[in-house]
């Protein structure tokens, strides 16, 4: 039986959502969510961005009802995932990046078809939907091939268009454009993009390990780690949050004596290591410089422990900065868990 | 040097095979997998038996038919587990590239595997043969076996059972999923074609030459004739044991020859088809 | 009828009719997985036909191996078409789209249940073509009517079974599979698939207290074969053993999804691959 919604309700809500896994062998628990309290209101694409470990895949899986919180409380279209998990599952869509849905015998048409009667979608509806959608990821030409001979990124976009069968009212993408190349990408973006714009209080919920698609998707973003918020709030406002100041990316020459230690010592504000580049022997080492802070100062000390500047330029605030500003470390550091 | 390479590699794939087939599951579950198949058939086997006791007219043949079901564990673990573990690797552990890929190589890594089989086929045999002797009365007279026939017998005989094993690998290969329903499948085509349970005298005659071109054939009479002192087949019983022993020689050598090139040509094939690293997803 | 009623039969119906479709087309699109499932599982049951023969038995017992035989095929796909499919399910991470999935499991289980019944009636019929041309099984005049309600309600009690079987996967893993495979030969002896079930004596008769297998393979050989096959029960009293072990399975089958879905969530290990 399917209540109805109540539409002044927030599309997702959490408050102080825990969960922790028993540790290997008498080992302590280990925590991946350690409290997160978030809104996201109807018609929103709210972005969850975080290093590896942060707990994003495990907030969505309480969220999907796949898994039960430790502590707390999670609600989606006004529902509790744990009390009402069947009103949960009629409102919801799940894309996770990287997975392999459906049976290789079946063709995408079929696997798309067979998705939505999960849903409950009528035949008559689900056939017609299932072609605009395939429409859209650009797989009209594969309709009637089987899903194993399907390449990874088709395989990864024939997932996305599942999606989109039921016409969810809160979608959930985990790592939706993992394994698609740049065009299909952001094809996917703009139609996600455009499908929330388009439906009254549709919302989606995106998390990403691509700053780029964050930034360009998303109303409002929670930066998460180790299983906590640790802010949330629009792109725009997340980068104002750490203005001020230059932000810096030296090129220097790989291979000197200096440890990164020395060098934020050295600089006075920690510092994150860019891309290599093999070619030059070089490597980039980005920070950023505080209001007042010359940067005439900052490379005159690099010098002197033996760091050998190639090249210098300083930039916008970006996202990245904000992140690493927040975090303490880049998305891509080992240091994440 | 690179005998003991390839040994180290062989350890590592049958200490792996070990993980696989025992460490995951609950022991108890894993002893009663064990014990439970095997006893299970030597059960229905001699409930078949005791049903027909007072109206079967050949009853003396049962000793036979029990003893090559025993030993027919063997075909059925090493054979089945050696396809079992190209299936397993690629859908759904999706390491068969990796292996394949590897130093090591799949053969290697396959042989180390089948060795786990082995140790698990022989306490299926041995639990039989135990049953069968202490609870059904499946006994033969010590002074009456050759020893050296024997186990001339049982190294020709595992021997074949490893060839067969690489021969349903190279197959599991180039199948999808429907390898697992093939590989189950074979075995129980073996199981009538080889004549287990039954002399294969009573196969319709057009299929005879098939049976008697399969090693478990001569294997499963080998050892009915140098254990028991008496084998199933008319046809066979023709044969002196030397006679019987060359032929069971000459198929099992021609028979390893056979699955070798089948199993370089299926290689050829799964690399041409693509299907090394590709999940069915069914 | 309320509104809310009719919605969540349909969700039903159609979750069902889709699990089914991917069964039966599964089942076409692979012919050498068609042929090998048609074929195979058949000819252990000659080898067995053929001891018989070997022992020189009476037909009868020849016939009463083909039946159990046939049955087989149902009980294989019950282990490995229902029980184990769940695995498959979760190894290839598809499982947690069915638990967030709206419809209920228990639609996805019938599903499974109704395209693995058809898709087994290709086995069973090269062993019905094996029992009359190769082995001239020699049946007893019957009632079609009472073939069928032996026969539906055999496999009602079987796949509710292999409901519940497959309920387990979603907490285990390895161990469940093993379990599957364990069940393969004892249920064949419990049974009594290719033997009277009467040889076992008092033993027979507790199997066939747990067993929905052995009642049915029972009952069928009474039908079939007649007073050559005296059973453990009458007939009526065997098919009322058998619709009561559906209907007390399919429940068993429901509580047992429902709680071990909620323990594997609790535990984190619904999603969890590679167990």
């Amino acid at each position: 039986m399917s209540r109805s919604p109540d539409s002044s309700t927030p599309a997702v809500e959490t408050r102080g959502l825990r969960r922790s896994y028993p540790g290997p062998r008498g080992a302590p628990e280990v925590v991946a969510l350690a409290g997160v309290d978030l809104r996201i209101e109807r018609g929103e694409v709210f972005g969850l961005l975080g290093p590896n470990g942060a707990g994003k895949t495990t907030c969505i899986k309480i969220l999907n009802t796949l898994l039960f919180p430790s502590g707390g409380e999670a609600r989606v279209a006004g529902f509790d995932v744990v009390r009402e998990a069947n009103e949960v599952r009629r409102r919801i869509g799940l894309v996770s990046g990287g997975e392999n849905s459906g049976y290789g015998i079946l063709t995408v048409r079929e696997c798309l078809w067979m998705f939505s009667q999960f849903y409950g979608v009528p035949s008559s509806v689900a056939w017609p939907r299932i072609d605009r959608l395939l429409e859209v990821t650009g797989l009209t030409p594969l309709a009637r091939t089987r899903i194993n001979r399907l390449s990874t990124g088709q395989r990864q976009k024939m997932n996305f268009a599942r999606g989109f069968v039921s016409e969810p009212e809160v979608l959930f993408l985990d790592e939706p454009t993992l394994g698609m190349d740049v065009n299909a990408a952001r094809m996917l973006r703009e139609f996600v993009l455009s499908w929330v714009r388009e439906r009254d209080g549709r919302t989606v919920l995106l998390t990403t390990h691509y700053m780029a698609e964050a930034d360009q998707m998303c109303d409002r973003i929670a930066i998460v780690d180790r299983g906590r918020v640790l802010a949330s709030d629009t792109p725009a406002a997340l980068r104002r949050s750490v203005q001020g100041g230059q932000h810096v990316e030296l090129e220097v020459r790989e291979g000197g004596a200096a440890e990164s230690g020395s060098i934020q010592a050295a600089v006075g504000v920690p510092v994150v290591w860019g891309a290599p580049h093999p070619e030059r022997g070089t490597r980039t080492l980005k920070f950023r410089l505080p209001e007042g802070g010359v940067l005439g100062d900052a490379l005159r000390a690099l010098e002197e422990i033996g760091v050998a500047v190639q090249g210098i330029s300083t930039r916008e605030t970006s996202l990245e900065d904000a992140f690493i500003h927040i975090v303490g470390r880049a998305l891509d550091d080992e240091g994440a868990e | 040097m690179a005998m003991t390479g390839t040994f180290a590699r062989m350890r590592t794939a049958a200490w792996l095979g070990w993980q696989v087939e025992s460490n995951w599951a609950d022991p108890v579950i894993f002893f009663i997998y064990m014990i439970a198949r095997p006893l299970a058939v030597s059960l229905t086997l001699a409930a078949m038996y005791a049903a027909t006791r007072s109206t079967a007219t050949e009853g003396a043949a049962f000793a036979g038919f029990y003893v090559a079901n025993a030993f027919h564990a063997y075909v059925n673990t090493m054979v089945v587990g050696m396809g079992w573990a190209v299936f397993e690797e690629r859908e759904e552990f999706e390491t068969l590239k990796y292996v394949y890929v590897s130093p090591m190589g799949l053969v290697t890594y396959l042989a180390g595997r089948s060795f786990v089989r082995f140790v698990l086929g022989s306490i299926s045999a041995l639990l039989m043969l135990l049953v069968g002797w202490f609870a059904l009365g499946v006994r033969w007279e010590w002074s009456g076996v050759q020893p050296v026939f024997l186990a001339i017998t049982m190294v020709a005989g595992l021997g074949a059972t490893l060839s067969a094993g690489f021969l349903l690998s190279g197959v599991a290969m180039v199948l999808t999923r429907s390898a697992m329903t093939v590989l189950e499948g074979t075995m129980l085509g073996l199981y009538l074609m080889c004549g287990v349970i039954f002399p294969v005298d009573l196969l319709p005659v057009w299929l005879r030459p098939l049976s008697y071109a399969l090693p478990f054939t001569w294997w499963y009479e080998c050892i009915r004739r140098f254990l028991l002192g008496r084998g199933s087949s008319a046809y066979m019983n023709t044969l002196s044991d030397a006679q019987l022993l060359g032929a069971m020689l000459a198929v099992c050598a021609a028979f390893a020859v056979l699955s070798w090139l089948v199993y370089r040509a299926m290689d050829r094939l799964a690399r041409t088809l693509g299907r090394l690293d590709q999940t069915t997803m069914f | 009828m309320s509104r809310a009623f009719a919605d969540d039969a349909a969700l039903f119906l159609r979750a069902a009719r889709a699990r089914a479709f991917v069964r039966i087309v599964g089942s076409f699109r692979e012919p050498n997985g068609l042929i090998a499932d048609a074929v195979f599982p058949n000819l252990g049951m000659c080898a067995f036909v053929m001891m018989y023969r070997a022992l020189g038995a009476p037909a009868y017992y020849e016939a009463l191996a083909v039946i159990g035989g046939i049955l087989t095929t149902y009980w294989v796909n019950v282990l490995w078409g229902m029980g184990a499919q769940f695995y498959w399910e979760k190894q290839a991470g598809q499982l947690q789209l069915y638990f967030a999935a709206p419809c209920s499991r228990m639609a996805i289980l019938c599903g499974m249940a109704v395209g693995g019944l058809l898709a087994s009636m290709l086995r069973s019929l090269v062993g019905v073509a094996l029992a009359v041309f190769v082995f001239h099984v020699q049946l007893e005049p019957f009632s079609p009517w009472q073939l069928f309600a032996v026969f539906m309600a055999t496999m009602a009690a079987l796949y509710t079974l292999g409901m519940i079987m497959a309920s387990l996967f979603l907490l285990y893993g390895r161990e469940a599979w093993h379990t599957c495979n364990a069940f393969m030969e004892p249920a064949f002896f419990l049974s009594g698939l290719y033997f009277p079930i009467r040889t076992l004596g008092a033993f027979g008769a507790v199997a066939a207290a747990i067993l929905p297998l052995t009642l049915g393979v029972d009952a069928l050989r009474q039908v079939l074969l007649g007073a050559r096959s005296p059973g453990l029960m009458s007939v009526r009293l065997e098919f009322l053993a058998l619709c009561g072990f559906a209907v007390l399975y399919f429940f068993v089958a429901r509580w047992s999804l429902r709680y071990l879905e909620n323990l594997s969530k609790q535990e984190g290990r619904l999603t969890q691959r590679w167990q």
